[in-house]
């Protein structure tokens, strides 16, 4: 048959069955099995990583050399004179230049939770940060101009401290800021206006209760604060964590990645008002003093100020605002510490 | 005819051995023309139907993780600083930033086949995203009650969102985007090759037919005459569809350039803003660099709304102006010492609130152009695409009809001449 013989041989048709062929191919492409997970998947979905991270800046710091210094030594300060009355400041002293400007100009710090920290109220008339430290300098400005309301606040970090009062940004730094001999030598101190210790905020069922127990447990402070190098003593053979500042002290106390926060008790006690499931625990094992700092140069200055703290030790002003922030939370509320004149 | 069989001593090939040949060239040019032409075509259109359909899909769906995220850290940052304040934009920016990033993230993980890279992405962003909203949960909660502890888990939040989540999300779209341009790519070659073939399948045809004319004294094989008509179409059609489909992908191509442009100025963007609010959040603090972070993603903003000419782009660039005085605004409530709260709470409004004048407004304008710019783009892109599969539409089907039929034809033509020798 003709027609037979011309499949047979012409060379087009085995080409048009070879199309088509490739064409159904093609169709059928569309149409694989998606392959089967691999074992390695299965595995990293059964036990992921785990991700809860660290607040930023975390460092575990070695043990250094350093330790706690009990009291410097460099706490001595020039014994205050009378006091002039509100408004009628000694023509050419620094308070004289201050009252000229109309208002103080203090540094302090804008997160520390009871010491210094922003105003929750949304009146634009109020003051935009409170605290313990506040309260000072609002009792600087009113033996200044008679009026506590007389003050611009400068929000300083920690490193700022010393700074801003080197290049004259602010006139008074009310900062926890602790009086040791190093920074006597760049800043003038003020009398001790409250005394704290070195203590340990642990989760209320840690079995941690003292400085010893922390041995080989992690703590954490805040980085450049004497603090840390307290804990970084080999003494106490603590695995010391430097975080950034003293909340995220707290946000790693809370996520369970150190044992115990520990610095002065007074900052410790801002930490824990925040979490009623912390607590305090063991004996002072350090004792730091605390000034206001002014620049160096401004004995009368200092003069000035020291009297307005002694002033108010005296007429319990002292005790009012120490009840106001701290009351008896750290035991019953202490007598004024007393200052040490040169 | 027998006389003719023999006259050819002297000629090096035998007509029978020639007719044979040329029908055979003929034949197998026509059969790998027309395999080549309809299988290029039918891949070229599945590409840019894969394009339309899954890949652009995709690559939007990463492409808005990454943004969606990059928003969530602004306007998570924005609750937080608002937590004493009801009805801030960015409450409601972001609960949509976060239903949308699960939802986009649900698609991209539907796929994370053939990529590592992508099954990794995909992985760090479903473990990252719920601790993300933990941290911001409990941020938020805390700021409700005025706990300053607040502010250090938004920033670990953000930490997070920086450090671990965003380079995976930008991992993510990596895979997409290139895969897209794989589609369009492979959509978008050239047509030589399938010319070049069209135009040897013709040569060949010719030469056979010449052959057979001179060998048979036969004036025109119509067999022949037909194939050859029919390969021509094959050829003129590809020849004139090809171009345009190749026109059609570039044009695309540009315009997802131009998407993608807008995306990139419109993180800018969401950066900036989301570094002014932590700013604010952080203030005072040993922490960040919050404002030198703003400084340099508003230089990125800058540099890329400048080189941009879309139809919303002088809108952008008024609104970055009046944002650029909004933030300067705020700097003396950071800088210089404060009586009162009221800088504070000015610089609250004008960074949370969508009022006139303020920053949140202004960054609002400029994302909502880019953001319409960006999109306007993507559908341009699409509709490119769509004209280029329609300029080969009917293409690959023909081809496979014509090739058959000028088979069929180069075949009679040749058997009728062929069995005169045999």
């Amino acid at each position: 048959m003709t027609r037979a013989d011309q499949r047979n041989r012409g060379v087009g048709t085995a080409l048009l069955a070879a199309l088509l062929t490739v064409a159904a191919a093609l169709t059928a492409a569309c149409s694989t099995l998606p392959a089967p997970p691999s074992a390695a998947s299965s595995r990293a979905a059964a036990n992921p990583p785990q991700l809860t991270p660290f607040p930023d800046g975390v460092t575990t710091m070695p043990p250094g050399p350093s330790g706690g210094v009990p009291v410097s030594g460099c706490e001595k300060t020039p014994r205050p004179g009378p006091l002039p009355p509100p408004g009628q400041m000694p023509a050419g002293s620094t308070m004289a230049r201050i009252s000229q400007r109309g208002y103080l100009i203090a540094g302090v710090d804008e997160d520390s939770y009871l010491f210094g920290y922003r105003n929750p109220s949304t009146d634009p008339g109020a003051a935009p940060l409170i605290g313990f430290d506040i309260d000072f300098v609002r009792e600087v400005a009113k033996a200044i101009f008679g009026s506590p309301d007389k003050v611009r606040y400068k929000a300083i970090t920690k490193a700022q401290r010393i700074s801003s009062l080197t290049d004259g940004s602010v006139d008074i730094v009310a900062d926890i800021f602790t009086v040791d001999c190093e920074r006597a030598k760049q800043v003038a101190f003020s009398s001790d206006y409250f005394d704290a210790g070195q203590r340990i905020l642990v989760n209320q069922s840690s079995p941690v209760r003292s400085l010893a127990d922390l041995a080989g447990r992690k703590a954490c402070a805040a980085a450049g604060t004497t603090s840390i190098q307290t804990l970084a003593n080999p003494a106490y053979h603590v695995v010391p964590v430097s975080a950034v500042n003293w909340a995220d002290c707290l946000v790693m106390l809370q996520q369970g990645q150190v044992d115990a926060v520990s610095t002065t008790d007074l900052i410790l006690l801002g930490l824990q008002i925040q979490d009623p499931y912390t607590t305090i625990v063991g004996p002072r094992f350090t004792y730091e003093r605390h000034g206001l700092g002014m620049p160096l140069g401004e004995p009368d200055f200092v003069r000035f100020v020291n009297g307005v703290l002694e002033k108010i030790r005296a007429d319990g002003t002292w005790t009012a605002i120490y009840t106001r922030w701290v009351g008896d939370k750290l035991g019953p509320v202490p007598a004024p510490p007393p200052p040490d004149y040169q | 005819m027998t006389q003719y069989l023999a006259t050819p001593p002297r000629r090096r090939v035998s007509t029978r051995t020639g007719l044979r040949l040329g029908s055979a060239v003929s034949s197998a040019l026509i059969a790998v023309l027309g395999v080549t032409v309809s299988v290029s075509v039918a891949d070229r259109q599945a590409d840019l139907r894969h394009a339309v359909s899954t890949a652009e899909p995709l690559a939007v769906a990463a492409e808005d993780i990454y943004r969606d995220l990059s928003d969530a850290d602004a306007a998570s940052a924005e609750t937080f600083l608002s937590a004493a304040q009801a009805g801030t934009s960015g409450e409601e920016r972001y609960a949509a930033d976060l239903s949308r990033v699960s939802a986009n993230l649900a698609a991209v993980d539907a796929d994370t086949r053939g990529s590592a890279a992508l099954r990794a992405a995909d992985g760090e962003l479903l473990a990252g995203l719920p601790v993300f909203t933990k941290l911001i949960g409990t941020a938020l909660a805390d700021a409700r009650q005025n706990l300053p502890v607040g502010a250090a888990y938004l920033r670990e939040a953000s930490a997070l969102l920086r450090d671990r989540l965003l380079p995976a999300a930008q991992t993510a779209l990596k895979v997409e985007s290139d895969r897209l341009k794989a589609d369009d790519d492979a959509a978008g070659t050239d047509y030589t090759l399938e010319l070049v073939m069209a135009g040897a399948t013709i040569v060949a045809l010719l030469v056979t037919q010449t052959f057979v004319r001179r060998r048979t004294r036969r004036r025109i094989n119509p067999g022949l005459l037909g194939a050859t008509t029919l390969v021509a179409v094959i050829a003129v059609w590809t020849g004139f569809a090809g171009p345009d489909e190749g026109d059609a992908v570039a044009k695309a191509k540009t315009h997802w350039q131009a998407a993608d442009t807008a995306i990139a100025t419109d993180l800018a963007a969401v950066e900036a803003h989301g570094d002014e609010l932590l700013g604010l959040a952080a203030r005072g603090e040993d922490v960040g660099a919050y404002e030198n972070d703003f400084a340099k993603a508003t230089a990125t903003l800058d540099s890329l709304l400048k080189n941009d000419h879309g139809a919303y782009a002088d809108d952008a660039r008024l609104a970055r102006q009046s944002w650029g005085a909004a933030h300067l605004a705020l700097v003396p409530a950071e800088t210089l010492p404060q009586p009162d709260n009221a800088a504070n709470v000015q610089a609250l409004r004008l960074l949370t609130q969508p009022a006139a004048g303020g920053s949140d407004a202004a960054f609002l304008r400029v994302d909502q152009d880019l953001r319409q710019g960006a999109d306007a783009e993507e559908a341009q892109y699409l509709a490119a695409v769509r004209a280029g599969h329609g300029d080969l539409d009917g293409l690959a089907a023909a081809t496979v009809a014509l090739t058959v039929v000028a088979l069929a034809a180069a075949g009679y033509g040749m058997y009728r001449r062929l069995r005169e020798y045999r």
